[in-house]
C-alpha cells in the first residue's frame, strides 16, 4: 500500500484534534520564566567571578621565585590598574561587547574560515606591554612570567610586544575552525595582556565561538 | 511591560492552541504534550531574544519543542532499558492513553524512532518545506527525506493492517 501525502496530512490533521486544549496560562509560565531568568543570570556572574579569580590566581601561582608571591585572600581578585574595552567582529558580523556583561557568542561551523577583527581600547594615562590573542578551550590564562605566551592559548593569532598606547588597536586575523567538532562545542577568543602598572597580568575572554547545536 | 511577556501574551491568544497540537502528535500523550509545550516556551523565553515578534518566537519554540521530545524519547529509552532491572512491574496503563491508542495513526506514529516521527510532523502538520525541517532538527536533507521515505513505508504498512483488521 502507498500512502498518499495528502491523506496522511488529513490523518494527522483529525488525530490533532483530540488533544485538549492547553490547560497552563500565561501568569503560570511567566512566574516560571522569571525563576529560569534569575538562575541563569546567577549563573553567568558566578562564572564571571570564577573566572575574574582564575585570572588573577593562575599568573600569581605561575609567577617564579624572581617575583614573591602577593598574600591575597583566596577567591578575591586582584585589584586592576585598568581595563582595556574590546569590540569583535567575525566574517564581518560585529557583536556588542557589554561593559559589565559576558563576552560575544558567535556561531560558526566546523571548518569555516574565519575573519576576525578585535579592536583594543587603551584608556588614557595606561599602557599595555604585551598582548596576546588566540584561542582556548574555555581557560583564561593571563601571560607567564616576562609576558610568555599564555599556557592555554593555542593556536596564538597575533602577538605584539610594542607597546599599546591610549587610544584604538585593531588586530586582524584569520583562523579555520578545526573540523570534525560535535555539536554544541565552544571554543574562546582570549586575550591576554600585561602592564608594568602593578605588574598586572590578565587573561580572558574576547569571544565564544560555538557549533550549532 | 517588557517585550517577553508582550510576546508571551501574544502567543498566549491563539497559537498556545497549535502548539499543543503539534506536541500531542509528537508524544501522542496529552499530559506530556502539555508539559512539552510549557517546558519549550520556558526555555525559549528564559533566555533575551533578538527578535521578540511572536511569529518568530513561535517557529523558535517549535524547534525547541522537537529538540526537547528528540531528547527526551533518547532519555526514556535508555531508562526503559534500566528500569525493569530495578523495579517490578507492577505499573498499570493510564486508561487516557488506552483511549488514545485506539486512533489508528496514534499507533502507528508510535512505531516510528523519535527523528523520523519529528520529521512527518513537521513536514506534513507543520508544512516545512525539507531544507527547514533538516535545519531544524540538524541533520542533512538527504537524512530528513531518508527518514520520511521510512516512516511513510512503515505507517502506510500499519495503516493496511489496520484496515485488513
Amino acid at each position: 500500500m502507498v500512502l498518499d501525502e495528502q491523506e496522511l496530512r488529513h490523518h494527522l490533521a483529525a488525530a490533532a484534534d483530540r488533544a485538549s486544549a492547553p490547560r497552563f496560562t500565561v501568569d503560570d509560565l511567566t512566574g516560571r520564566i522569571r525563576r529560569r531568568r534569575a538562575k541563569i543570570t546567577g549563573l553567568v556572574a558566578g562564572s564571571l567571578l570564577a573566572v575574574a579569580a582564575i585570572a588573577v590566581a593562575v599568573p600569581v601561582a605561575l609567577s617564579g621565585p624572581g617575583t614573591p608571591p602577593t598574600a591575597h585572600p583566596a577567591g578575591v581578585p586582584l585589584p586592576l590598574p585598568f581595563r582595556l574595552s574590546f569590540t569583535v567582529a567575525v566574517n564581518g558580523q560585529p557583536r556588542v561587547f557589554p561593559k559589565n556583561g559576558p563576552p560575544p557568542s558567535f556561531t560558526v561551523t566546523p571548518g569555516e574560515y574565519l575573519r576576525i577583527r578585535v579592536g583594543v581600547t587603551v584608556p588614557a594615562h595606561a599602557e599595555v606591554t604585551t598582548m596576546w590573542l588566540g584561542i582556548s578551550r574555555g581557560v583564561f590564562t593571563a601571560p607567564g612570567p616576562h609576558g610568555r605566551r599564555p599556557a592555554s592559548m593555542h593556536p596564538v593569532l597575533a602577538h605584539t610586544r610594542k607597546p599599546l598606547t591610549p587610544g584604538l588597536h585593531t588586530f586582524a586575523m584569520t583562523w579555520a575552525m578545526p573540523t570534525g567538532l560535535p555539536r554544541g562545542t565552544t571554543l574562546w577568543l582570549v586575550t591576554g595582556w600585561t602592564t608594568r602598572q602593578e605588574n598586572a597580568s590578565v587573561g580572558q575572554g574576547v569571544a565564544e565561538l560555538v557549533t550549532p547545536r | 511591560m517588557e517585550s517577553w511577556k508582550q510576546t508571551l501574551a501574544e502567543l498566549s491568544r491563539d497559537r498556545f492552541a497549535s502548539l499543543k497540537r503539534q506536541a500531542f502528535l509528537l508524544c501522542g500523550n496529552d499530559g506530556q504534550a502539555e508539559d512539552l509545550v510549557q517546558d519549550a516556551l520556558i526555555r525559549a523565553f528564559a533566555r533575551p531574544m533578538r527578535t521578540p515578534r511572536p511569529d518568530a518566537a513561535e517557529a523558535y519554540v517549535r524547534v525547541i519543542m522537537v529538540n526537547l521530545f528528540i531528547d527526551g524519547a533518547r532519555r526514556r529509552s535508555r531508562w526503559n532499558r534500566t528500569a525493569p532491572l530495578l523495579t517490578g512491574t507492577d505499573m498499570s496503563a493510564d486508561p487516557a492513553d488506552q483511549v488514545l491508542t485506539r486512533d489508528v495513526l496514534l499507533t502507528a506514529l508510535n512505531d516510528l524512532s523519535p527523528r523520523q516521527r519529528a520529521c512527518v510532523v513537521l513536514r506534513f502538520f507543520q508544512d516545512l518545506p525539507v531544507a527547514q525541517v533538516a535545519s531544524a532538527l540538524g541533520i542533512a536533507e538527504g537524512t530528513v527525506k531518508g527518514y520520511l521515505s521510512e516512516a511513510m513505508t512503515r505507517l502506510a504498512a500499519r495503516l493496511s493492517s489496520a484496515e485488513s483488521e
